[in-house]
C-alpha cells in the first residue's frame, strides 16, 4: 500500500494521563486483609448494622417470592431499609431512647427531608439518590452470599441458609410498612420492635446469632473461623469494660504464650496472632509511605533528595543499634506486646516506623512455623518481614541514613510498580493510572499526600454486630461482655472444643 | 542543509506508530532515559507482536529497572546502554520501524517513559518510507545510525551489530523526495546546521537551559533575530535571574505557557521572509546540547543529539498562558537541578564469551567493585528470595 504522507509533524503530541489518586500505592495490606478475610469471612467494615442480614434476607426473599422484577426488586428493598431508618429516627427521638446502643441505621440521618406535615414519604425517600444513593443492599450482598442467607448474582435470591419463619416473626411487619407509599410518623413509631436496637431480643436476632456464630457447618473452613472469632472477641473484651474492642482484640489475641495443638481452632488463633503481628508493620509501611509524600507534596524533589531528607530525619545512628536497641519481644514464655507500646508512642514517624519494621523483622524468631508462614503471606518479594530482616542483616555495620536511603529507593520502586500494574490503556491509547506519584524527569511530587489509616482487622464491625444481637453492652460508650454474651461464649467454646 | 516543503500534518505518538505499524524486521528505540517496566508493560509486546527484533537503547546512567517486573531484558528484547565521553548525556529520541518494504521513522523529544510517550507534551516528527517512494531524510537516519556504531560513544556489546542491522534495512527504502533535514552532534556542532542571520523571528522554547545562558546567546548570535520570543514554563529548569538579566539585554520577550501538563518538546523555530522553519528533536537550550561536536574535544562534555530542520507552515509556538503566580514560578529560583550524578562505571550489559557469564563495564572497575556481597542469605541462615534494594 502506498504511503500517503511521508513526513509527518514536527507537532505537540500527547495523549495525556487519566491519572487518580489511586489505593493502597505499596500494596502491603493483602498480607493482612487475606488473612482476615480467611478468619472472619461474612463481616466487612461497612457491615455495621446485624439487624440488615436478617432484612435484606427477607426482602430479598420476599421479591422472589412474588416475582418481581429486578428494578421492583430493587426498589422494594430499599423501601424497607427506609422504613427501618424511619423507625430508628423515630426510637431514638423517645423519652427511652433505643433499647442498646447500636450503629444508627443506614441513611437515617437523611429520613427528615422526607418528612412533611407528619408523614414520611417512603416512595420519594427509597428512589435512588433519596435517602441513599442507591441502597445499602449492595454493600451486604457479598457477606450475605458467603453467609449463604442469599445465592445468586443481582438481584440476590433466597440462599440455603434462609430460614424465612424467624425472619417474618421478628421483621414481618417490615414488609408490611415498605408497600405503602408514605407512613406517619405514629406508624413508625409504634412499630419500634422493628428498629435496629431491638434485634437481640426478637427472634430474627436470635436466628442470627445461630446461622452467623453458634451453629457452623463443620464442613465450612469460613464458617469455622467465624464462629472462632467471636469466641475470641468475647474473650478479649470479658473481665471488664474496654474503650477499644480491636484494640483489645490486639493485646489479647497477637501476644502470650504459644498456641499449641493442631485443631482447627488453635490453627485460627496462630493465624490471628500472625495477622495482627503483620499489621504493625503494614501500618508502619503505610506511615512511612504517607510522610515520604508529605515531603514530596511540598516540593518537587530527585529521588535522591528525598532519601536524603528521609536519612536526616532518621539521625546519625547505626543499624546495629536500632535493633539492640529495641525492647525485649519475649519473656520466659510469652510474646510482649512492645509493638502496641510502639504504635502509640510519640516518636517521629520516620525513625517510629522503622523501629516497628525492625520488630516485625525479629519477630520471624519468635514465631512456631505455622504462625510464621500465616505472618510472612503469599508475598514475599519485597518490603515483607523477611525482606526487612535481610535489609538490617545487609546494613547491620552501616549507618541507619544508608538504609533510609535504600528504603526510599524500594518504596519508590514499589509504588511505581503497583501503579504500572493497575495502569490500563482506554480505546484512544490514553493511559489510566492510578497514583498520586508524579515523575517529571526525574522530579518527584505528589498530588495530596497519601492515607495511612490502618488496616482494619474488622474487630470494631465485629463487635458492633455481636453487641447488636446482645452479647456486648455499651455501658458509657465501653464494650463489656453481657450476660447473654458469656453464655454465647460458654456455647461457642463447647461447640468448637466438640468440631476439634 | 534541506527541508521539507510539503504539507505538515500532526504526528502520532511512538505508541500509536507502534499500534499502527503492519509488519517490521526491526524495532529499534534510542532514548535517554529508560523506563523498561513501562516499555515491557505497554510497548514491547506491540513490537514483539510486529515479529520484529527489538532494541533499545538508552544512557547508561539513567536507565530504571525493577528487577521485580523487567523480565525481558536480553531475552525477548535487546536492552543495550550507551556512555558518551565525559559522562555527557546520550540524548536523542529516535524509532523507527522498519522491514523490507516500508519504514517509519520518528524523532523527537519524548523518552521511553510513562511520561514521555504519553504525560508530557512532546515534538516529534515522523517519516514514513518504502520502496518506492521516501524523504532524503531516511538516507540521513541510515548515516546516523551507522555513525553512532563506529562513533566514539560507548555502546553495549551488541548495539553496533544491531544499529548497522537497522541501517541496511533503513538503506533499501527509496530516498529522493524532500524531506526535513536530520542533524546530530555526531556530524558537528548543532548551532552551525542552523542558518546564519539575520532572521526575521525567533521563538525558543525547552524544559532545561543551561546555567550561563550560552546556548541562547549562541543562538542569537547565529540568527541575529530582529525579534526573540522566549517561552518558558513554572516547571522550566532555568536560572530565572540569568534570563531575566538576558532578556533585558537582548530586548527579547518571555511568555509563559500553561502549566497543565509538562512540557518537554525542545523547539528552536525561525522565520524569514514569511517562510519558518523549526529545529525539533532532542536538544535542549544547552551548550552541551547546540555548541559542540561529539569527540572533537574529549575534555567538553558534548551530549549525543538527534534533531529535524523543517519547514513549517505556521508556527509551533507553545500556546501563552497568564503570567502564574509568583508561588508556582519557582524558575526564578536557582540553581538548576543536577541530576546527573552518577559517574559510573556503568554496566553495559551482559556478555557470554567462552562459556562464561561476563558484565561489561563502562570502564574499569575497582576490585571492591568487583568483590559481590553476600546477598543470598539472612542473618538468620536462611536464604532469601526476594529483590535487594
Amino acid at each position: 500500500m502506498a504511503i500517503d504522507q511521508l513526513v509527518e509533524g514536527p507537532s505537540w503530541v500527547s495523549s495525556g494521563l487519566d491519572e487518580s489518586s489511586g489505593l493502597y500505592p505499596l500494596r502491603v495490606e493483602p498480607a493482612v486483609g487475606r488473612l482476615v478475610e480467611r478468619l472472619l469471612p461474612g463481616v466487612i467494615t461497612t457491615t455495621t448494622g446485624a439487624r440488615y442480614f436478617g432484612l435484606h434476607t427477607l426482602a430479598w426473599s420476599d421479591a422472589q417470592a412474588r416475582n418481581l422484577q429486578d428494578d421492583e426488586s430493587e426498589e422494594f428493598v430499599r423501601r424497607c431499609e427506609v422504613v427501618v431508618a424511619g423507625v430508628s429516627l423515630l426510637h431514638g427521638q423517645t423519652p427511652a431512647g433505643h433499647d442498646r446502643r447500636v450503629p444508627a441505621a443506614h441513611g437515617e440521618d437523611r429520613i427528615p427531608r422526607f418528612i412533611h406535615g407528619g408523614t414520611l414519604d417512603v416512595t420519594t425517600a427509597a428512589s435512588p439518590g433519596g435517602y441513599s444513593k442507591g441502597g445499602f443492599a449492595g454493600t451486604y450482598a457479598a457477606p450475605e452470599r458467603t453467609i449463604g442467607l442469599l445465592r445468586g448474582s443481582w438481584p440476590p435470591r433466597r440462599g440455603p441458609r434462609a430460614d424465612l419463619a424467624p425472619l417474618r416473626e421478628g421483621l414481618g411487619d417490615v414488609l408490611d410498612l415498605a408497600r405503602r407509599p408514605a407512613l406517619t410518623l405514629d406508624e413508625l413509631a409504634q412499630a419500634s420492635h422493628l428498629c435496629p436496637c431491638a434485634a437481640s431480643g426478637a427472634p430474627d436476632g436470635a436466628w442470627l446469632r445461630r446461622v452467623m456464630f453458634e451453629q457452623a457447618d463443620p464442613d465450612v473452613e469460613g464458617d469455622r473461623n467465624r464462629q472462632i472469632t467471636a469466641l475470641m472477641l468475647l474473650e478479649a473484651l470479658d473481665g471488664g469494660r474496654h474503650s477499644d474492642p480491636e484494640h483489645a482484640f490486639r493485646l489479647s489475641h497477637g501476644f502470650g504464650a504459644p498456641i499449641d495443638g493442631a485443631s482447627a481452632e488453635a490453627t485460627a488463633r496462630r493465624a490471628w496472632r500472625a495477622a495482627i503481628l503483620r499489621n504493625y508493620s503494614v501500618s508502619a509501611w503505610r506511615h512511612l509511605w504517607r510522610w515520604l509524600s508529605e515531603q514530596l507534596s511540598g516540593d518537587a524533589m530527585t529521588a535522591r533528595e528525598l532519601a536524603d531528607r528521609f536519612a536526616d530525619a532518621v539521625g546519625g545512628g547505626r543499624v546495629r543499634e536500632l535493633v539492640a536497641d529495641l525492647p525485649p519481644r519475649v519473656d520466659a514464655s510469652r510474646l510482649l506486646p512492645i509493638e502496641e507500646a510502639l504504635r502509640t508512642s510519640d516518636e517521629d514517624t520516620p525513625l517510629c516506623s522503622l523501629r516497628q519494621l525492625a520488630l516485625g523483622a525479629q519477630r520471624l524468631q519468635d514465631l512456631d512455623a505455622e504462625t510464621r508462614d500465616a505472618f510472612l503471606g503469599r508475598d514475599r518479594d519485597d518490603l515483607g518481614p523477611e525482606w526487612v530482616e535481610h535489609q538490617l542483616f545487609e546494613h547491620a555495620d552501616g549507618a541507619l541514613a544508608d538504609l533510609a536511603r535504600d528504603l526510599v529507593d524500594t518504596t519508590l520502586r514499589r509504588a511505581r510498580r503497583v501503579a504500572l500494574s493497575k495502569m490500563r490503556l482506554s480505546s484512544d491509547l490514553r493511559p489510566y493510572v492510578p497514583t498520586r506519584l508524579r515523575d517529571r524527569d526525574g522530579l518527584l511530587s505528589m498530588v495530596g499526600t497519601e492515607a495511612d489509616a490502618e488496616v482494619s482487622l474488622r474487630g470494631w464491625t465485629l463487635a458492633q454486630v455481636v453487641g447488636a444481637l446482645g452479647a456486648i453492652d455499651r455501658p458509657d460508650d465501653a464494650y463489656k461482655l453481657s450476660a447473654l454474651g458469656t453464655d454465647m461464649a460458654g456455647r461457642l467454646r463447647t461447640t468448637i472444643a466438640a468440631a476439634g | 542543509m534541506s527541508a521539507t516543503d510539503g504539507t505538515i500534518t500532526t504526528a502520532r505518538s511512538p505508541f500509536a506508530l507502534l499500534r499502527d505499524a503492519d509488519e517490521a524486521e526491526e524495532v529499534l528505540l534510542l532514548t535517554y532515559t529508560a523506563s523498561l517496566e513501562f516499555f515491557e508493560r505497554f510497548a514491547l509486546g506491540e513490537a514483539r507482536g510486529l515479529q520484529a527484533a527489538t532494541t533499545v537503547i538508552s544512557d547508561a546512567a539513567m536507565v530504571t529497572v525493577d528487577p521485580l517486573t523487567v523480565r525481558g531484558a536480553g531475552v525477548r528484547y535487546i536492552e543495550a546502554r550507551a556512555v558518551c565521553p565525559g559522562h555527557a548525556a546520550f540524548h536523542p529520541k529516535l524509532l523507527v520501524i522498519v522491514g523490507r518494504s516500508a519504514c517509519s521513522i520518528a524523532v523527537g523529544s519524548g523518552n521511553v517513559t510513562l511520561a514521555g510517550w504519553h504525560g508530557n507534551d512532546e515534538l516529534w516528527t515522523v517519516i514514513r518510507a518504502d520502496v518506492d517512494r521516501g524523504p532524503r531524510t531516511a538516507r540521513e537516519a541510515s548515516a546516523f545510525l551507522r555513525a553512532l556504531a563506529s562513533g566514539p560513544i560507548q555502546l553495549s556489546a551488541e548495539a553496533p551489530e544491531v544499529l548497522t542491522r537497522v541501517a541496511t534495512l533503513v538503506d533499501g527504502m527509496a530516498a529522493d523526495d524532500p524531506g526535513p533535514a536530520l542533524v546530530s552532534t555526531l556530524d558537528g556542532p548543532m548551532i552551525q546546521q542552523l542558518p546564519r542571520g539575520p532572521v526575521d523571528e525567533l521563538v525558543v522554547y525547552a524544559p532545561f537551559f543551561d546555567s550561563r545562558l550560552a546556548a541562547l546567546d549562541a543562538l542569537q548570535e547565529r540568527l541575529a533575530p530582529s525579534r526573540t520570543t522566549v517561552f518558558v514554563q513554572p516547571q522550566t529548569s532555568v536560572d530565572g535571574n540569568a534570563l531575566a538579566a538576558w532578556l533585558a539585554r537582548r530586548q527579547a520577550e518571555l511568555k509563559w505557557c500553561s502549566d497543565e501538563r509538562y512540557r518537554h518538546g525542545k523547539l528552536i523555530e525561525w522565520s524569514r521572509e514569511g517562510v519558518r522553519e523549526a529545529l525539533t528533536g532532542s536538544p535542549n537550550l544547552s551548550g552541551a546540547a547546540l555548541l559542540h561536536r561529539l569527540g572533537a574535544d574529549p575534555g567538553r562534555r558534548v551530549n549525543c543529539e538527534l534533531a529535524t530542520i523543517t519547514r513549517i507552515p505556521e508556527s509551533l509556538a507553545p500556546p501563552e498562558a497568564a503570567l502564574p503566580p509568583m508561588a508556582s514560578r519557582a524558575w526564578c529560583s536557582p540553581p538548576i537541578r543536577q541530576k546527573r550524578r552518577a559517574r559510573g562505571p556503568f554496566s553495559l550489559g551482559p556478555l557470554w564469551w567462552m562459556g562464561s557469564r561476563f558484565i561489561c563495564a563502562s570502564r574499569p572497575t575497582s576490585q571492591a567493585q568487583h568483590e559481590s556481597r553476600p546477598t543470598t542469605r539472612t542473618a538468620t541462615g536462611r536464604p532469601f528470595r526476594g529483590s535487594r534494594s
